[in-house]
Parts: structure tokens; sequence; C-alpha cells
């Protein structure tokens, strides 16, 4: 790099992020198909395997549905075996998602968050990523570039963790993270392989001294046994990611959790959401705290397996939340506030809760609509009814 | 962030606008900032208007919505003056730099500004076709903002631009693009 710099950080976008993480694991195969705002991650990765900077084995897929197929194939083989998606390519992808978790096949997946069709829509919300909140993945979600980067690392680790072997899906915001650039620390190559460690698979398809079954038949037999033991494996995810947090902040210095708290300590109202508006809520926050205001932040991190102990724990002595969803349920409420209400069904002492569903299809949420989220819970302008953050 | 800077560029998709915002953010981070830059994409084809937002700090930069009230305004497209909303939200006391060939009295109608937000007309089409044969007026306009607002070092986004071009196109094209960097910076 040149002469001037005077600083380690890289100007790096989410998307060049996760390639750069990706380029660092170096795994064994990289099944690749287009989609728009992913594209930067698969582009950036294909230029390093073409410039020798990694030995992975791409395989351009005709679509997500065979991409997703190919790296399941690769995992059960024994392969390190990752891929990249977003939108109606995960949709595509969905059936063979339920493959891979039910393989126990710890697969890793880059996706930048993009609404759904109809209508057509390239931008950005978390659609995709709560179509899939059943299919037995690991979701976590990150607020900027830099957590990109450290989550994909993070999540290789908790996604072969004996105790887990579950597939991980490392979600950034389409187009808001995927596509901006930003200041992004990377750890050093010999740092990372050593974090990361060999792969050693338990079954190997191709071990042919120990043949095994991949996605046999399995029938009232056995079948509802073995979903049991995924539930086991996911739900462990908790507890043994806990413990690669900790290891990662002696390597890194940067410190995360499950969820992140941010002046939620004494706060009385509060937000709770998921991915790059966390930064915009700190901000507002702040402006708040400096009037008196005693405004909070619960950022979810990992979304599958719901941290639900923790979260309760967090918002229980807060008077006031609204739950933001980036993505509709139609026919319902959004499924992060779902969840976060159930955990306080029946308890002798809840906050309030507010409902809101915001961002759909890229609409930008700044920092006056989040103030005016936090005005209205200040004021005890609390319905049942779902409030749409910014919709005209 | 009180030492927050926040730039707006209109731009037509094609005209390298998204280049600026790369090469600002890569200098601005070699020159020890904090930086976002990032482009608001509508209909993605040639010659459709869109916005370049790039975010300028001495600490971790949070916010990644657009920016609404920028300090300082760039239109790179001179037909766009009167089409989009250029001054829109920009600070009472911001700047903008205009790719014109007419002059300030020429353009001051156009542009709803108050007293204390300056104007900068400068024929940045003119001087990148002079210097590179091409309107490549960004880098042009680059220069004037440098100029204008220092917030990015000279040295730095002279350097980065050495290294963007020489790396992709070569020496040669290199040198004329901080010739022409120059040439802008010199225009204000």
């Amino acid at each position: 790099m040149s002469s001037t710099r005077k600083t380690k950080y890289h100007a790096l976008s989410g998307g060049e992020a996760a390639a750069q993480a990706m380029r660092q694991i170096n795994p064994d195969v990289v099944a690749m198909y287009p989609i728009t705002p992913q594209t930067p991650i698969i582009e950036s990765f294909a230029k390093m395997a073409a410039n020798g900077k990694v030995t992975t084995s791409i395989i351009n897929a005709e679509s997500e549905h065979s991409a997703m197929s190919a790296v399941v194939g690769a995992s059960a083989a024994g392969a390190r075996a990752m891929t990249a998606t977003s939108s109606q390519g995960l949709a595509y992808m969905a059936e063979v998602c339920y493959i891979a978790s039910g393989m126990r096949l710890p697969i890793i997946m880059a996706v930048a968050n993009r609404s759904l069709s109809a209508p057509l829509n390239i931008h950005g919300d978390q659609s995709d990523a709560m179509m899939l909140r059943d299919s037995g993945w690991i979701q976590i979600f990150s607020e900027n570039a830099q957590e990109v980067y450290d989550n994909m690392l993070i999540s290789l680790r908790l996604a072969e963790h004996p105790k887990v072997l579950t597939p991980a899906m490392v979600m950034q915001d389409g187009f808001i993270t995927s596509h901006a650039v930003q200041n992004v620390l990377k750890l050093d190559d010999e740092i990372v392989k050593k974090f990361i460690g060999e792969w050693k698979p338990l079954y190997p398809l191709l071990d042919i001294d120990h043949p095994v079954t991949y996605g046999g038949l399995d029938l009232f037999d056995y079948y509802f046994e073995h979903k049991r033991q995924q539930i086991e494996g996911i739900g462990n995810a908790l507890k043994v990611l806990r413990a690669i947090d900790s290891e990662y902040a002696k390597i890194s210095g940067r410190k995360y959790s499950c969820i992140e708290e941010y002046r939620l300590k004494d706060a009385s109202i509060a937000i709770v959401l998921m991915g790059s508006t966390a930064g915009t809520a700190k901000s507002v926050i702040d402006e708040l705290r400096k009037k008196g205001i005693k405004a909070g932040l619960l950022k979810i991190r990992l979304f599958r397996p719901f941290p639900g102990e923790a979260i309760k724990k967090s918002l229980a002595k807060i008077k006031r939340v609204a739950i933001l969803d980036k993505a509709a349920a139609p026919g319902a409420s959004g499924a992060l506030s779902n969840e976060i209400r159930a955990l306080f069904a029946g308890a002798k002492k809840s906050p309030q809760f507010q409902s809101c569903i915001y961002g759909l299809g890229g609409r930008d949420v700044g920092l006056e609509d989040i103030g005016k989220i936090y005005a209205d819970l200040q004021k005890g302008k609390i319905s049942d009814k779902i409030k749409y953050i910014g919709l005209r | 962030m009180e030492n927050l800077f926040e730039i707006r560029i209109h731009s037509r998709g094609g005209q390298g606008a998204k280049t600026i915002g790369q090469i600002l953010a890569e200098a601005g981070i070699e020159d020890g900032k904090f930086v976002e830059a990032f482009s608001e994409y509508g209909p993605e084809r040639s010659g459709a208007p869109m916005q370049v937002f790039i975010r300028i700090s001495s600490e971790p930069i949070r916010v990644h919505s657009n920016i609404k009230t920028p300090d300082m305004v760039i239109l790179a497209d001179p037909s766009l003056l009167g089409m989009v909303d250029i001054t829109g939200g920009l600070k009472k006391n911001g700047t903008l730099i205009i790719n014109t060939d007419k002059t300030l009295d020429e353009i001051k109608p156009k542009l709803k500004t108050s007293k204390s937000q300056k104007i900068y007309p400068i024929n940045a089409t003119k001087i990148a076709v002079e210097v590179l044969g091409k309107d490549f007026s960004g880098i042009v306009l680059m220069g004037a903002l440098n100029k204008i607002n220092p917030i990015v070092s000279k040295e730095a986004l002279e350097e980065e631009l050495e290294e963007i071009f020489a790396r992709k196109k070569g020496k040669e094209v290199a040198e004329k693009n901080i010739l022409a960097f120059r040439r802008g910076y010199e225009a204000v």
C-alpha cells in the first residue's frame, strides 16, 4: 500500500469484506450463482481465485438450487463448502437448505438480504432471511462491513463445532452494507488460519473405509429422533458461540455476543432490531441521552438459534419497547416481534411492546424516523396495531 | 458527531461518480479517517440520474442511511440542473460545486440557495475533455472539492489516483488523471 498510509483499516464494502473472509478461510469448494445485491461477494471471490489467492474449486452453477445442491454434495463428501445469495436466490435454494441442515452439513452462506418479489425490488430488507427462519440454519446478522467479516470467520467455527454441526447464514443488509465502502480491519492470514483450524469431517462420504449414508429414507421409525438431534445441535450453538466469541475477542480485540446492548442497563425505553439500522439507533440514543431521556437499544446478532433467555433478561426492566421487523409477515406480526412477545407471555412483569415494520424494499430509515419511534415510546403512545415506519 | 462531513453527488449512471466515492473513501481511510461511500441505485442503466453519498469523520461512522443534510453537494452532470433537487437539505453554511459552462450569475436563478451557502461553478467537463480526452469530469470536481475543503489530504488523493489508475490503466493514464485533478484544484 501507499506511503501515506496512516491506518490499519481497509476500504471494503460488506460484499468485499465477506469475500476477504472467504479468501482467508480458503474453502475447498465454493458454488456460485450471481444475484443482486450478493454479486460483489462472489465477484470478488472469483477474482481472488483467478489470481491464485485461494485453492478453492469454484463451481459456476446454473441456478441457486444447483449451487446449494453442489455445496451439499461437497460438504457431505468432507469438504469445506461455501456459497452466497440473496432474495429470490435464497427462495430458490430453500428446498435444498432444509436438506443441508437435516444432513448436519456445516456450510457457510453469505447472504446480502433483499426483499422478495412481487413487486420486483432489488433493495434491502430481511424478508429472505425470515422466509428461511425455520430451515434449521444458524442465522447471524451484521450491522456493518466489519461485523460481516468477523461473523464469517466466527460462524465457520460455530457451524463446524462437533456439538453443533449446523449450516450458517451470515447476513448483511443488501446495498446498505453490501455496497457501502467502509473501514474494515482484517486479521493476518496466519492468525485466521490458526483460528479456524483444519476441517476434520466426522463422517465424510468419501471415506470409503467407513461407509455412511446421507439422505436416506427415514420414515416414522427414526425421522422424529433425527429431527430432535438436529434441534439439539442448533440449540448447542448458543453456548458454543459464547466460547468462540471469547476466543475471537482475544485475537481481534472485538468482543461479540448473541445480543448487543447499547445503553440499555438503565434505559426506560428501547428499540430491538437486527442489522445496519442499529447504528442509526445508537446515534439517536446518544442525542436523547444528552437530553436526559433514558433510551437504549437491543441489537439481535443471533436470530437462530433464538437467544430467548438473554433477550428476556436484557429487556425485563425496560418500560416500553418497540420491536422493529425489517420483513412483513402478512396476516401476522413480524417474526422478531412474535418471538420477543412470546418470551414475556405469562410473565408477572413485562415491558409494553410496540410492533413495527420498517425498511421494506429498501425504504430509507433515517435518524428522524428512529427518533420518532423513541418519542412515541417516551410519550407512552403504544398500540396493539403494527406501526409502519416511513410508510407514505 | 460534529466532525462528520457529508457529501452528496448528483450524477448520471456511467459517468464515474461511484469511482469518485471509492477514491475519496480509500484516500480518506489512508489518511486515517473513517469513511463511508455508497450509491443510491435506482434502475441501473447508463444515463439514469443517480446519487452518490460520502461520509468522512474522525470517529467511526454508525449511521448508514441516505444523506439528507449534506455539507457539500456536487453536481457532476450539468443537464441535471433544474431537473433534480440539488440544494435539498443542504446545510445553511453548505457548499455547492456545479459542473457548468455558465457563470455564477447565469446559474444562480436556477438554484434555491441562501446567502450563507457558497456556490462554486467550474467547467469540469471542458477541463476533463482537454486533459483526459473524455468527460470523466468527476476527477476534476474532486480537485475542486479538495481545494474548497481538504478534509481528505491532497497527498492521499493524488496517491490514490496514482494507485488506482496505474494499476488499472497504466502510468500514463494515472498521470493524466492527476493532472485533471490538479486543474480542478486550481480552477476554483
